[in-house]
């Protein structure tokens, strides 16, 4: 029991590390300076003496293996850094918005247990094991596997 | 049994009370009579259009979404009037310049207070001058005190701090300069120069973005993010408390939640968009409650000048004559845009009555493309992101017409940036300006020493305009700095790197009982609130 839990622990651990690289490499895809999000989109204007000032502050003249190494050493030690924007602690900014979420996520899932279970447990002819598949299959829609869950949490 | 009459009826009720509560054409009773005299008290809700702002720091964001809220959060050493176009005191109640120009002297009024009630002294003012200039302030708006003695220095890191800024004593704040700035003022009056407390900043770090300490007529309240910040009038502000004890901006980026909150008498004041402005200018009972005003925006095609055939100027004017554009401003904007002649719009102080644009002349253009060895015209790909696509969607029939074939490609606006930016692009449809010192805008557009990001995304390179701009940029006498940005403005036009469309015209709409608000150029929103009351009861 003790091993299964472990490997699933270092299978999360795994996941998770797996979707901040690709949501990291993602983000980097995208093109789009992350600069113009402090300008305004009528006149944005930046001179280079500025711009290469504002990315030396935020460590975004490095190489992207430093960015990510670096973000992923904070982020285990619980600090998620501070938005580039609004220069709040991104664990705050999550925290306040984490209310909405959960009152969103929460009224979701209630429906989908009430739905799912009334389906899924209807006295069926035979008992049709499928019934109690359904019965769950309602609510992994809300919370899709278990590591997505977590970090929804 | 007979309910589907009501549904007309209904309409039409909807119809005719389209412009809230107040604005009965019968003249019901739901208006209060106006004495025209100001009176105190009282909430203004604003719908503010363009999503959260995230930081209300008037060094990290300067953009619309937080300058309209921050501007009456934090004074100025000046204030810029835009309507007026003119600079008045602020927390400076007088100043000198030295004759070279090289020399600023500002002298404070005394009793200025913050809203934590601590009076201001000029070391605010040179701890808020410090701090934007800090390399690790981070700030995109430092350069608005470039030229400032040690500037360069301090950027760098060779100084501590910004040499050119001295307080002989409390009340008095000496601004040193390298070279003359005629627009400094214009700076020293845009919310990116705000003052703020230090002791404040100390104490917040990088959360004073989120609970702004300032001194200006309105203080810090509240602020849900993505729903709305609330403000409340500064009873120690030094020109007296303002007439309104509230201001709420409510955050709604969709344009029918502000529609239907504006007609429910729930929205005091909203900035219309083209569809709306149809609706509206039609209805006799929202005239009244409309301003409009020509903003210092100019909306064009920028043609890269670097890339075939626009490299060829008669190209370029070929575009430039294809092109109806009274007509499409009519059926595609809904009169809510100004024909434009040139780079710089009717509401600035440099605007030229006497400058001739491009009429609508198809037949020179078709001439043109055929000097340019073009008779089977050319393709032309234009990329705007997608707020823009209708615009050009409005010039394409006739740039076909004259055999100049237009693709699309929309994309997302931080990608027709970055493509502007590099020079990776044939031609770009946007809006630019905003900016009150024309010289300012001129130079950051059409110099060659601003090619990309900075500004000069067509690449425009004309040795001429350079001298022109270059000696406006150090001129101290207006007229003179005026007449020269025309000249640079009639070579600009006459070689044309943009395919000049028009000037937006914003279009305010507030409820009967606002009033005081201002057709502002610079910004409809930039709306100062020192002015604004209400009479609902």
């Amino acid at each position: 029991m003790g091993s299964f839990i472990l490997r699933r622990l270092l299978q999360t651990a795994a996941i998770l590390t797996g979707i901040t690289l690709i949501v990291f490499l993602l983000m980097n895809v995208a093109s789009g300076d992350p600069l113009w999000a402090l300008l305004d989109q009528k006149s944005a204007t930046l001179d280079e003496e500025t711009a290469q000032n504002i990315r030396q502050q935020w460590g975004l003249d490095q190489p992207l293996t430093v960015q990510y190494l670096r973000f992923l050493g904070n982020a285990l030690k619980g600090d998620l850094g501070r938005s580039f924007i609004s220069r709040q602690k991104v664990t705050q900014a999550v925290l306040e918005r984490a209310p909405a979420t959960l009152k969103l996520g929460l009224a979701a899932l209630f429906i989908a247990v009430a739905l799912g279970l009334s389906a899924g447990l209807r006295p069926r002819c035979g008992g049709d094991p499928s019934g109690i598949f359904s019965a769950w299959w309602w609510p992994s829609q809300v919370f899709p596997s278990p590591s997505s869950g977590w970090a929804f949490f | 049994m007979r309910s589907w009459v009501y549904i007309p009826l209904l309409a039409l009720l909807l119809i005719f009370t389209s412009c809230g509560t107040g604005g009965s054409p019968t003249g019901g009773p739901a208006e209060t009579p106006s004495t025209g005299e100001p009176r105190y008290g009282g909430t203004l809700v604003r719908g503010h259009n363009y999503g959260d702002p995230a930081n209300l720091d008037p060094i990290v964001k300067n953009e619309v979404a937080a300058q309209m809220v921050t501007m009456n959060l934090f004074d100025t050493l000046v204030h810029v009037d835009p309507a007026a176009k003119e600079i008045r005191a602020g927390l400076a109640e007088s100043w000198e310049i030295s004759p070279d120009g090289l020399t600023y002297t500002f002298h404070l009024r005394e009793g200025a207070k913050f809203h934590n009630g601590r009076e201001i002294h000029a070391q605010d003012i040179a701890y808020t001058f410090q701090r934007l200039v800090d390399p690790k302030s981070a700030s995109p708006f430092a350069n608005r005190l470039e030229g400032v003695v040690g500037y360069g220095a301090f950027r760098q890191g060779e100084a501590a701090g910004l040499a050119g800024v001295e307080t002989p004593d409390d009340y008095t704040v000496v601004l040193r300069l390298e070279k003359p700035k005629p627009g400094l003022l214009y700076d020293l009056g845009n919310p990116a120069t705000g003052i703020v407390p230090r002791e404040e900043v100390e104490r917040l770090g990088d959360d004073f973005g989120q609970q702004p300490v300032g001194s200006g007529p309105f203080q810090f309240v509240s602020w849900k993010k993505d729903d709305q910040i609330v403000l409340k009038a500064f009873p120690d502000y030094w020109g007296g408390r303002p007439y309104l004890d509230q201001v709420v901006f409510r955050i709604m980026k969709e344009e029918a939640t502000r529609d239907a909150e504006f007609q429910a008498g729930n929205l005091d004041v909203m900035v219309i968009g083209e569809a709306q402005y149809k609706r509206y200018s039609q209805d006799p009972t929202c005239k009244p409650n409309m301003i409009e005003v020509p903003e210092l925006f100019t909306r064009a095609l920028h043609l890269n000048t670097t890339k075939p055939p626009l490299d060829n100027v008669k190209v370029r004017q070929a575009i430039n004559y294809a092109v109806d554009k009274p007509l499409v401003i009519e059926k595609v904007l809904s009169n809510k845009a100004y024909v434009a002649v040139g780079p710089i719009p009717s509401s600035s102080p440099a605007f030229n009555p006497d400058l001739k644009g491009y009429g609508y002349d198809p037949e020179k253009a078709r001439q043109l493309l055929k000097e340019a060895g073009l008779e089977d015209g050319f393709d032309l790909e234009v990329i705007a992101y997608n707020y823009w696509a209708s615009s050009v969607e409005g010039l394409m029939g006739y740039l076909q017409e004259v055999g100049i074939r237009v693709k699309l490609v929309q994309m997302d606006s931080t990608t027709v940036f970055d493509r502007t930016a590099s020079g990776d692009f044939q031609a770009a449809f946007n809006s630019y300006g905003g900016n009150l010192d024309p010289v300012m805008t001129m130079y950051r557009i059409f110099h060659s020493s601003n090619f990309g990001r900075a500004g000069n995304t067509t690449h425009y390179h004309n040795p001429q305009v350079d001298a022109l701009l270059e000696e406006a940029l150090y001129e101290m006498d207006e007229a003179r700095r005026i007449q020269l940005v025309q000249e640079a403005e009639k070579i600009v036009v006459e070689e044309a790197p943009w395919f000049f469309f028009n000037y937006n015209k914003a279009v305010m709409m507030h409820q009967p009982w606002v009033h005081g608000l201002q057709p502002v150029p610079t910004d409809i929103d930039y709306q100062d609130l020192t002015k604004v009351w209400v009479d609902k009861k």
